[in-house]
């Protein structure tokens, strides 16, 4: 990946910060976490961008998981609420895994 | 299709086919919404089509609502000198707004009957669209309507919230079941 490419990523990735901020102070305060987890899948996109077929797997499906699941917030908070505590359940067991405990 | 199937079948799209929506058809679309009214036959509303994909994409940058793949979407948009100028503020901060809904809805019925799907869009940055698109600080956006052919293996749609469909008869709190 050519240094101007992800500098416009890196551009696309402040804009979605910044503009999803302003959105915070106006929008359903629901939006503020869903920003935070399309952030984190948007983030994760970057990652697989960059290292291709070598970035985490688990990364991966981490992501895949967000964007199948975060439309839920249109339907229900609680489900919605529900789903990022399984993405942080599932991260926690993974970094503890990682580092050899349980 | 008639029109009460087209309004059954109206639904939020936020998975597309990955191909260009044609002009003409997005012309339709701006057709559609500027036959919705406006308060007092005033003349405030305005209607972009955006199908340039580099365009689009900037757009995507600065709405984080915009979480679909969508390749073209209608802004629908309002003079507001000229809404102030017709109908006092009235018209600048209550008809306007109420008219740029109707208009969007014109648009996403129409294009349920062109097989296409929309998704209303109103989390986006202000200035960002502003200055995406060259629109002065005269104009207030009002809804951005996000244009594409459905995916056909897109997610079911979600279910509706409990409370939205009560109606009442006659007086308030008698409700029609």
């Amino acid at each position: 990946m050519s240094g101007k490419q992800l500098s416009q990523d890196f551009m696309d990735l402040t804009l979605f910060f910044l503009t999803a901020a302003r959105g915070c102070v106006d929008e359903p305060h629901i939006y503020g976490p869903l920003r935070l987890v399309d952030g984190a899948s948007k983030v994760l996109a970057l990652g697989q961008k960059i290292e291709g077929e070598r970035f985490d797997k688990f990364l991966s499906e981490v992501k895949e998981m967000i964007d199948r699941e975060k439309y839920v917030v249109m339907e229900s908070e609680e489900k919605f609420v529900a789903l990022i505590d399984r993405l942080i359940a599932l991260c926690v067991d993974e970094m503890k895994a990682r580092r050899g405990r349980r | 299709m008639n029109v009460f199937d087209a309004i059954r079948k109206r639904v939020a799209v936020r998975h597309y086919e990955d191909r260009p929506v044609e002009r003409e058809k997005l012309l339709q679309l701006a057709w559609a919404a500027h036959k919705a009214p406006t308060g007092g036959n005033t003349p405030y509303r305005r209607v972009m089509v955006i199908d340039d994909p580099d365009t689009i994409d900037m757009i995507r940058k600065v709405a984080p609502g915009f979480l679909s793949n969508a390749p073209a979407a209608l802004l629908i948009y309002t003079d507001l000198e000229v809404a102030e100028r017709g109908l006092g503020r009235l018209g600048r901060d209550v008809c306007s707004l109420i008219d740029a809904g109707a208009a969007a809805e014109n648009a996403a019925v129409a294009a349920v009957a062109m097989g296409l799907g929309t998704c209303f869009t109103k989390s986006y940055s202000e200035v960002g669209i502003r200055k995406v698109l060259d629109i002065p600080d005269t104009f207030r956006t009002d809804v951005l309507l996000q244009v594409g052919y459905p995916a056909k293996d897109r997610p079911k749609p979600l279910k509706r919230r409990e409370g939205g469909s009560i109606t009442y008869l006659n007086m308030h709190g008698v409700e029609l079941r």
